[in-house]
């Protein structure tokens, strides 16, 4: 067994509209070529599934942004999770992991559907001897420096492999760097996106309070990053951050994810509910559900005013629902979707 | 050989040029401690405005930039690149080491409450600018320069947010420090301010989140620019070790 070819030389690379990255990556796992190729290959392999019938990748398709199409996925003993598969991009702007935050790295993350018996259902001793019969001890060897497999080691290179699926070549990046000129729909999409409504003074979607600038991802530092947007009401809402933090605050907060890609990604939600980006929006227009814990960024934005303790909704016109999904079509990344480092090295060995 | 004489000579020019400009420099520890009144800020904690509005915040920070002190005889040495954000971190305060300073008797500190200059149209990761750390808007509107997300029950019991979102150059207030003067040598000084956050809230200004309860880019944002350009962060104390 080898690593695959090399494409092109490996190199953490994004624009600096996105920030600082630098200070995310783990001191003990710096991204190397060899890293980042073998967390490829642990991330496409199937041996890590407890029948040998799943990877990674049979929820994170690269042709979907690394999600998977579904409300909610199931793993090899054909049971359905709860939450949907998120997509993977742009991880390195991020620091807590799934959608209630549980995870505090990429690392750990990355083990967690190994061995979920719902997920890939595999232990990892067993994951660890499959991969020593095929092979990989080598491949470790050569990233690591000892040939020795361990879930840590899984982990890291995992991580490599997903801190790398940057995705900056949209057509926003492309009107960024000057190099695309919008439609005038795209244009008041965007606008309307990023701004905050004023009543009588400004029109806005809101949408970007609380998905951030040329990220469209939630706020990194802290539990920021995590909001209630309206979908329950207290009765029937799911516990969300509260899982993890134990405070009855956090309840229905779930992570703001990027969206990036998002035309690809449907549906839409922690629970896959909404089917299509129309439905997205007439959620956030007129169908928020008022709770305890429903976000002050969503109660306070509207276009009109209304009275408090009202149900918040934004008074969007279909021009304006309509413009703002052109807008979130802009974020589309065929280049991500389609770049060969990012595939799954083992389908070319059978073709 | 040329080429080895030629370098031996810039070497030396080098020298002497880091001689003449060698002068004696120190450092300066800035302190901001957040408050509410008199209490120690904390997040999740109710405060009340001057207005008699009951609220707490979950997210508040301060842009500073343009970090000067200023000499008697109207010398100025600015810290460069000097954008700090600042918020409640360590039971409300935060430090922040101001370096190589050259040493001296200074008469005033000043400082920007927001991002001064060009930087903050910029994209740039200059300082603690940073385009995605929650405090951008975007490149035509800039940084956000004071952040405050939080609630309160209004008096008819409704939960209600308490939005404050400021920028715009025309919230950009600039803040001058009298010191005693502040004598900086060889051994650390220190300047202790406060950030109050009720003042945010009154003087000129009485808000009353009743009345008006998000602040972004309206005239009522622009109220409590006026707000903070004053009594916001004070000088508390100033020690420098002789």
């Amino acid at each position: 067994m080898e690593l695959p070819p090399k494409e092109e030389p490996f190199e953490l690379k994004a624009p600096v509209y996105f920030g600082e990255f630098n200070n995310r990556i783990p001191e003990d796992n710096p991204p190397t070529e060899k890293g980042f190729q073998l967390g490829r290959m642990l991330f496409y392999e199937t041996k890590l599934s407890g029948d040998n019938s799943m990877s990674c990748g049979s929820c994170h398709q690269q042709q979907k942004a690394f999600a998977d199409g579904l409300a909610v996925s199931k793993g090899i003993d054909g049971v359905a999770g709860q939450v949907s598969a998120m997509s993977l991009v742009n991880m390195l702007w991020s620091e807590k992991f799934t959608w209630n935050g549980r995870m505090p790295s990429l690392e750990t993350q990355s083990l967690e559907p190994i061995t979920n018996p719902i997920e890939m259902h595999e232990s990892l001793e067993n994951a660890i001897i499959k991969l020593e019969e095929d092979g990989y001890s080598d491949l470790f060897q050569d990233v690591f420096g000892s040939p020795e497999i361990t879930e840590e080691k899984i982990g890291k290179a995992l991580s490599q492999f997903q801190r790398a699926l940057i995705s900056a070549d949209s057509k926003y990046d492309q009107k960024l760097r000057g190099e695309y000129q919008p439609t005038q729909q795209e244009l008041r999409g965007e606008k309307l996106f990023f701004t905050h409504p004023i009543p009588g003074q400004l029109r806005g979607g809101n949408c970007g309070d609380c998905h951030l600038g040329p990220l469209t991802s939630g706020a990194i530092d802290g539990l920021q990053g995590f909001h209630n947007n309206g979908l329950d009401n207290d009765e029937n809402m799911d516990e969300g951050l509260m899982a993890v933090t134990g405070d009855p605050k956090d309840r229905g907060r779930f992570k703001t994810p990027s969206l990036r890609n998002i035309a690809l990604t449907a549906p839409y939600m922690h629970d896959g509910r909404f089917q299509t980006l129309e439905e997205v929006l007439e959620h956030y227009d007129q169908g928020i559900h008022q709770s305890n814990t429903l976000d002050i960024l969503i109660i306070e934005g509207s276009n009109e005013n209304q009275a408090a303790g009202e149900r918040p909704q934004l008074f969007l016109s279909e021009q304006e629902k309509e413009d703002i999904i052109a807008f979130l079509h802009m974020l589309t990344d065929e280049n991500f979707i389609n770049n060969p480092q990012f595939s799954n090295p083992f389908e070319n060995e059978n073709n | 050989m040329k080429t080895t004489n030629l370098l031996s000579l810039l070497i030396i020019a080098l020298l002497f040029a880091c001689k003449d400009d060698e002068q004696a420099t120190t450092s300066l520890e800035l302190t901001f401690e957040h408050k509410a009144g008199e209490e120690v800020f904390e997040y999740e904690h109710l405060y009340e405005t001057e207005a008699g509005n009951e609220f707490s915040l979950r997210l508040w920070r301060t842009y500073i930039s343009k970090v000067r002190l200023i000499k008697k005889d109207g010398a100025i040495y600015e810290i460069p690149d000097s954008y700090y954000l600042i918020e409640p971190l360590n039971e409300g305060r935060f430090s922040l080491e101001l370096e190589n300073i050259p040493v001296g008797e200074y008469e005033k500190i000043s400082f920007y409450i927001g991002v001064a200059g060009e930087a903050n149209l910029s994209e740039e990761i200059v300082g603690d600018l940073d385009p995605s750390n929650n405090m951008a808007w975007n490149w035509t509107t800039g940084y956000k320069y004071v952040r405050m997300d939080g609630e309160f029950i209004d008096i008819v019991g409704n939960r209600r947010g308490v939005v404050v979102h400021i920028g715009t150059a025309n919230n950009l207030k600039n803040l001058v420090f009298n010191l005693s003067p502040l004598s900086l040598g060889e051994e650390r000084a220190h300047l202790n301010f406060v950030v109050d956050l009720l003042e945010a809230f009154k003087n000129p200004h009485t808000i009353d989140f009743e009345v008006e309860n998000d602040f972004q880019f309206n005239n009522e944002a622009d109220l409590i620019g006026e707000n903070y350009s004053n009594g916001y962060i004070y000088l508390k104390e100033e020690t420098a070790q002789h």
